[in-house]
């Protein structure tokens, strides 16, 4: 089973990908994308931006902004990956289930 | 089952003009997803046709909604289409009018209309191609007493349409408007017979419209009116001129 780690390397991965084919077929400069860039600073429409998320939505089968995130809130290609990895995971990057570390303890103490 | 042409979504086709639009829809050879509260004897008819789908749903329902696309699209494949059809008629003097049936108006005429353009509007801006088609009224441009609820949910719509067209037009997605005068349909069939005399004298053409009309003009925005969108067409025989 993949961590919330896993899940949002391969979400940046697609996201990427994606926002690489928007600009290409909207003839713009392709810099150096990274988790950290902004939106703001691709020449993207917020129109672009909703073809992005309704790409990401038809492969991921999940909408973070319909409850969990709100959409104003993301600002990075870093913070879109984020919303859809608590929408996919259920819990935010990097989180611990604390409960199943102490199941698998107590389990590993009756062995 | 996949098809080229692709899969139109209709509100509301399961009677009258909506399920007029969808057999025309069928007959061009796309197929058609449509949701209705209730089954007719038309659905019923088509239950085994592969190319057809119709399920009971409350459009005010965000999640029945969501299913019902997710179904449409598992059965009948892409969609590149919606025509916002479903309506109900809210008649009376304002002041005396239950705030019940003036809500469920809203949901049914406008609520359920935007909800089902949002989750449409993904599949289509996946696609970069596409149309909605809103089923408006001449009540949304003309005043007339008794109808001020449903006059006020078409005049929404309208407002819609425009907005909408200039928000998607830049990935290739059109939004119209169709806005029917007086046409053979259940909104008229209480009507009497000196009231239908009436409107037809007042129409320039004199007759009222047929639910075939309307739907041709649908599916000539739809297969035809590739420069047009953000317009709202009136068709009613020249009575709004």
């Amino acid at each position: 089973m993949l961590d919330t780690q896993q899940v949002k390397n391969e979400v940046l991965d697609s996201i990427i990908q994606e926002v690489a084919t928007i600009l290409s077929e909207k003839s713009l400069p392709i810099t150096q994308l990274e988790s950290a860039t902004a939106f703001s600073e691709l020449s993207l429409t917020s129109l672009d931006l909703a073809e992005l998320i309704s790409n990401l939505e038809a492969r991921y089968e999940v909408d973070p902004f319909e409850e969990l995130v709100a959409i104003t809130s993301v600002v990075t290609i870093d913070d879109l990956a984020a919303a859809y990895t608590l929408g996919l995971s259920g819990q935010p990057e990097g989180t611990h289930d604390a409960l199943s570390e102490e199941l698998k303890a107590i389990k590993n103490q009756t062995r | 089952m996949e098809n080229k042409k692709g899969t139109i979504v209709i509100s509301g086709g399961s009677r009258g003009l909506g399920f007029e639009i969808a057999s025309q829809f069928l007959q061009q050879g796309y197929t058609v997803a449509t949701f209705s509260r209730g089954s007719t004897e038309h659905v019923t008819a088509l239950a085994d046709d592969p190319r057809f789908f119709w399920k009971s749903v409350d459009g005010s329902d965000y999640q029945a909604l969501t299913e019902f696309l997710k179904e449409a699209q598992q059965r009948l494949g892409n969609i590149v289409g919606l025509v916002n059809n479903a309506a109900i008629g809210a008649d009376g003097v304002l002041s005396t009018m239950r705030t019940s049936d003036i809500d469920r108006a809203l949901d049914v005429n406008l609520k359920a209309q935007i909800y089902l353009s949002k989750l449409v509007s993904k599949k289509l801006l996946q696609n970069r191609d596409g149309f909605i088609i809103n089923i408006s009224s001449i009540m949304g441009v003309r005043g007339l007493p008794g109808v001020s609820i449903y006059s006020a949910t078409k005049a929404a719509m309208d407002g819609m349409t425009r907005s909408l067209a200039k928000e998607l037009g830049r990935k290739g997605i059109r939004v119209n408007s169709v806005s029917p005068g007086y046409f053979a349909s259940d909104m008229v069939k209480d009507l009497s017979d000196d009231i239908l005399g009436k409107i037809e004298r007042r129409t320039p053409l004199g007759r009222l419209g047929t639910q075939s009309e309307i739907a041709k003009l649908v599916l000539f925005l739809a297969t035809e009116g590739h420069f047009i969108t953000g317009q709202n067409i009136v068709i009613d025989g020249g009575f709004t001129c």
